[in-house]
């Protein structure tokens, strides 16, 4: 090793004063003697006298102040972070990421096939199981009788509506004038009463509890009508008006009937329209 | 037990108020580290707060065999250059010429202008130079240069913190004052510093 190169490698530790007192001599000795070293020596000295001008700028306290605010927000929020990690540690996502992505593909591949296989199998028109088709025997003969029920109540909520809407909708001056007859009505709620407690014993499971108090809430109304005086019973009807407008039946009666549309099923009524509509 | 391992053994139980304690200690050491590391404000702030967030969840792999302010300058060194290391796979994705490794001495966009002298005075402009002088730096070389020059922590340590041997550190440093004597060569008549000579 030359001795300029000797001396350059101490360059770093003199110019931060790290130098034994050994390699000092021999590095002052050195810089004496070769100019060029000198040369080289003074120009790293001087670029670092350059770098010691820069202004370091002084902060404000508020600086201080919302940085550890900020840092402690931040703070915050990785232990809430952190907090589910530990569940994340046997997360099925997790476990999903940390397998292959072509056996990823595969297991796509080997579901979609099985999907495949399973909707042939069991959706196609000329796919034979016993088992399956039994069980949908069973199925479909539950469907049936469930369609049957609802269809007896919507029936029974139509006629109904009808009996009401037309006491409702009585004009009491034009009644007290031309002494009404309510025979007709009396008759048709007497016949409803009757029907209600049938049909009440079909609608006892829970998917039919709206309709099942519906109907017995016109129970009581019909049994109101029922008991009228025969011949202009005007207090009574007025009664009964408030007790349908308390209770809400009519526009029960009429989500009950926009939920069946809503559901696809058509209603007596849907069905009376249908055919009114094909005869016009 | 010392007052210092009574205060780590606090750090390690999760006690929130001595956290608290070592950020304000240490909060100015390290900002301003990282700020010379980073040569800006916002990088800055943030690369100071991940580096108490990361001491926070480290705090039980701190083995106490060297000082608190020693440890968390070695997290700071480490996450600047992991962070531009990052940076720099990103922009290599996009711009393959780009290497902040290399010597790029004469890049043109880091060329630094003389400028009139007497603006060269302000202390402003004198920083800007300086500021683009440690930007013609590699990661490695600014930092093991701030470490030893604007941070005083001695050659040994730097090696020890960046877990290089001491000679890294010193070849590190002899090229990073090279570079900078170079990139500000037009101070040294500027301030009369040849008078030397």
């Amino acid at each position: 090793m030359s001795e300029c190169s000797k001396c350059r490698k101490y360059f770093v530790d003199a110019l931060y004063d790290e130098l034994t007192p050994e390699q000092k001599d021999y590095f002052t000795n050195h810089l004496e003697t070769c100019a060029s070293c000198r040369a080289e020596f003074e120009k790293m000295q001087s670029a670092l006298e350059i770098m010691d001008l820069g202004e370091q700028d002084s902060l404000p306290g508020e600086f201080w102040t919302n940085f550890q605010q900020g840092l402690e927000s931040r703070l915050d929020r990785e232990e809430k972070r952190k907090k589910p990690n530990v569940v994340q540690f046997f997360s099925p996502l997790k476990m999903v990421r940390a397998i292959p992505r072509w056996t990823q593909y595969l297991a796509a591949a080997i579901l979609l096939v099985a999907i495949g296989i399973f909707i042939g199998r069991y959706f196609s028109p000329g796919s034979y199981s016993p088992e399956p088709v039994a069980q949908i025997d069973n199925q479909s003969s539950s469907l049936i009788k469930q369609a049957a029920v609802d269809d007896r109540a919507y029936r029974y909520l139509e006629r109904s509506k009808i009996l009401l809407l037309g006491i409702v909708n009585l004009d009491p001056e034009a009644e007290e004038a031309s002494a009404p007859d309510y025979s007709r009505e009396k008759q048709v709620a007497r016949g409803l009463i009757q029907e209600a407690a049938v049909l009440k014993d079909d609608l006892t499971d829970a998917n039919r509890r709206k309709l099942y108090q519906l109907v017995s809430d016109l129970e009581v109304i019909l049994l109101q009508i029922a008991n009228l005086e025969t011949k202009n019973d005007l207090p009574a009807v007025e009664m009964i008006r408030s007790g349908v407008d308390r209770r809400g039946i009519l526009l029960k009666i009429n989500l009950e009937e926009m939920e069946r549309d809503n559901r696809g099923a058509s209603s007596p009524i849907d069905s009376k329209k249908s055919e009114k509509k094909t005869k016009i | 037990m010392t007052e210092e391992q009574q205060f780590i053994e606090q750090l390690r139980s999760g006690d929130r108020i001595a956290f608290t304690e070592l950020v304000t200690t240490h909060q100015k050491q390290i900002y301003f580290l990282a700020r010379d590391l980073t040569g800006n404000h916002h990088d800055a702030e943030d690369l100071a707060q991940e580096v108490f967030i990361k001491a926070y969840r480290s705090i039980q792999n701190f083995r106490g065999d060297a000082k608190l302010n020693t440890w968390l300058y070695k997290i700071t060194v480490n996450m600047f250059l992991d962070k531009r290391k990052r940076k720099s796979h990103n922009m290599l994705v996009f711009k393959e010429d780009l290497s902040q490794e290399s010597n790029n001495s004469n890049h043109p966009g880091q060329q630094i202008q003389p400028g009139n002298p007497e603006k060269a005075a302000e202390g402003s402009l004198i920083q800007e130079h300086i500021e683009q002088a440690l930007q013609n730096l590699s990661p490695r070389e600014r930092a093991v240069f701030v470490m030893r020059h604007y941070h005083d922590q001695a050659i040994k340590e730097i090696a020890r913190g960046l877990d290089i041997a001491e000679g890294t550190v010193k070849s590190l440093l002899y090229r990073a004052i090279q570079k900078l004597q170079q990139k500000l060569a037009f101070y040294r008549h500027d301030l009369g510093l040849e008078e030397k000579k």
